[in-house]
């Protein structure tokens, strides 16, 4: 998947339900030496029902690295959607709670390539 | 684990004792003068939570309903004579369910959070006479001062505010890409479902190492949140009841009288203020009660009472003591009656959850012939118990 942004790269992050859902976005360069981190976002003001962060990042094409988590509280109800710039990239709902324990929790990894023009 | 069916043995629904729970104290010693026959002499939390399963007094297995399906499966399982208890707490259910934002903003939407119907219904043996009994109830509960005292707002601040290296409430550390350097622009495809028209995919699930490591970190935020929550945290209740029985071998069907309880504590000092305090003051209003002699009249003998309870705790997370008055007034004791008219206590913490409960005080004889002194000392594994009506 690759998302084009302008700079500064606008980040959305929209909550439903009575779960916490924490995520953060990771902006790697790929460079002769190895991965280099060019910038990260944490979402975690799980009381929001959308939080909007963005990220300063130099015209390029960069992997970015989408961790999510989930974890019961009130509920195990959740839903989320994580948007870059006017681009809807990442959802899912459900019901997190699966087991008697009362923080079930969900883990997300995924990656996309990030074009800032 | 909010919505709970219970699958109750047949028990006694006026008996005097104490309700079975898990968290029940263990009596290690009791010392009476006077009438020996205190099934429920260390009852000294006054008025306690009113629910149908108190009010008939069961006991059982506990079973878990999550959601929609499990119910309607617990349902079919109900005929007029089993023994059986439903408590559903809506909000946290997946049927109606709160959301966090929500529950955060609003105090209407605390109160809600915690309200809890219940419904009970089992068979119980008295005097040698069967009976069939059913209670309906509703309870809340809800803190007054949620930003220092409620589980969920402390952990839910504990994230907001989290910043730090070091700090098990930021989230995670920073993830690299799973592909090396060499091929940046080809990221492994997503393990989810890519929408053709170019909408959001479910993004893929993370390894097990990775999930782990941050449930650990989750696990850890929660006890360093948790660690400032006040052991006097200020909050208040309220339940009522209603129940009614009939004679097994048929006959008309009675009212078991209605019970209203009214609470609320006011925690003094914070939380880590070395010494702290807690003022309670709980109404426990209990309307035409029959007494266990006419239980089998046609038209029993009822009785109403009003408890009112006033406790005042004082100490560290360590220690503490409490000192008790009630207005308990002379006449012949029900069940629900049988508490201290006053009492002094002391609790001492061994380890995190485990207390020992000394209790010394004044109570009216179950035969109503005076009072009577008496102590006890126990054993808890639930600091809670000690602290709610």
């Amino acid at each position: 998947m690759q998302v084009t942004s302008s700079a500064p790269v606008p980040l959305e992050l929209r909550r439903k339900g009575g779960s916490i859902v924490t995520s953060r976005l990771d902006v790697w360069l790929a460079t002769p030496a190895g991965w280099r981190l060019e910038g990260s976002s944490v979402l975690q003001n799980v009381t929001a029902p959308v939080e909007r962060q963005s990220m300063k990042l130099a015209k390029g094409q960069y992997t970015a690295v989408f961790t999510c988590r989930v974890e019961e509280s009130i509920n195990g109800v959740y839903e989320f959607n994580f948007d870059v710039g006017p681009t809807p990239v990442y959802a899912d709902k459900g019901n997190v709670n699966t087991t008697s324990d009362p923080h079930d929790s969900k883990v997300y990894r995924d990656q996309f390539v990030l074009v800032v023009s | 684990m909010r919505l709970q069916f219970t699958l109750l043995a047949a028990s006694a629904v006026l008996a005097v004792g104490a309700r079975a729970q898990s968290n029940d104290p263990v009596k290690l010693t009791e010392s009476v003068r006077g009438n020996p026959q205190l099934a429920a002499f260390t009852v000294d939390t006054a008025p306690g939570t009113v629910s149908a399963f108190g009010l008939l007094g069961p006991t059982g297995e506990l079973a878990v309903v999550e959601n929609p399906r499990d119910l309607t499966v617990a349902l079919k399982a109900i005929d007029g004579s089993n023994a059986f208890g439903l408590s559903i707490t809506p909000a946290r259910t997946s049927i109606t369910p709160m959301s966090v934002s929500t529950y955060y903003d609003h105090m209407w939407a605390r109160v809600l959070a915690g309200t809890t119907l219940g419904y009970a219904q089992t068979t119980a043996s008295v005097e040698g006479a069967e009976y069939r009994q059913r209670a309906v109830s509703i309870e809340t509960s809800f803190f007054l001062e949620p930003q220092k005292d409620d589980p969920l707002t402390l952990y839910w601040n504990a994230l907001k505010s989290a910043s730090g290296k070091d700090n098990p409430c930021v989230f995670a550390d920073a993830q690299k890409p799973l592909d090396p350097p060499a091929a940046p622009t080809a990221p492994a495809a997503s393990a989810g479902s890519a929408a053709s028209d170019g909408g959001p995919v479910k993004p893929a699930l993370a390894p097990p190492e990775l999930k782990e490591e941050l449930d650990k970190r989750a696990a850890d935020c929660r006890k360093l949140a948790l660690s400032k929550a006040r052991w006097n945290a200020s909050r208040a209740w309220a339940s009522w009841a209603k129940g009614q029985y009939r004679p097994d071998a048929g006959g008309a069907t009675h009212s078991m009288g209605h019970v209203l309880v009214l609470g609320f504590t006011y925690g003094i000092g914070d939380f880590d203020a070395k010494q702290a305090g807690a003022l309670t003051v709980a109404a426990k209003r209990t309307s035409d009660e029959p007494t266990l002699a006419t239980l089998s009249a046609a038209e029993p003998t009822r009785k109403s009472v009003t408890l009112s309870t006033l406790r005042g705790s004082y100490g560290t997370e360590r220690i503490r003591g409490l000192l008790e008055v009630s207005n308990l007034k002379d006449g012949e004791p029900t069940a629900s009656q049988r508490v201290f008219k006053q009492a002094l206590g002391l609790d001492v913490r061994l380890t995190d959850g485990m207390w020992i409960n000394f209790r010394a005080g004044k109570q009216r004889r179950i035969d109503n012939q005076g009072d009577e002194w008496g102590s006890t000392m126990s054993l808890s594994y639930s600091p809670a118990a000690l602290l709610k009506f």
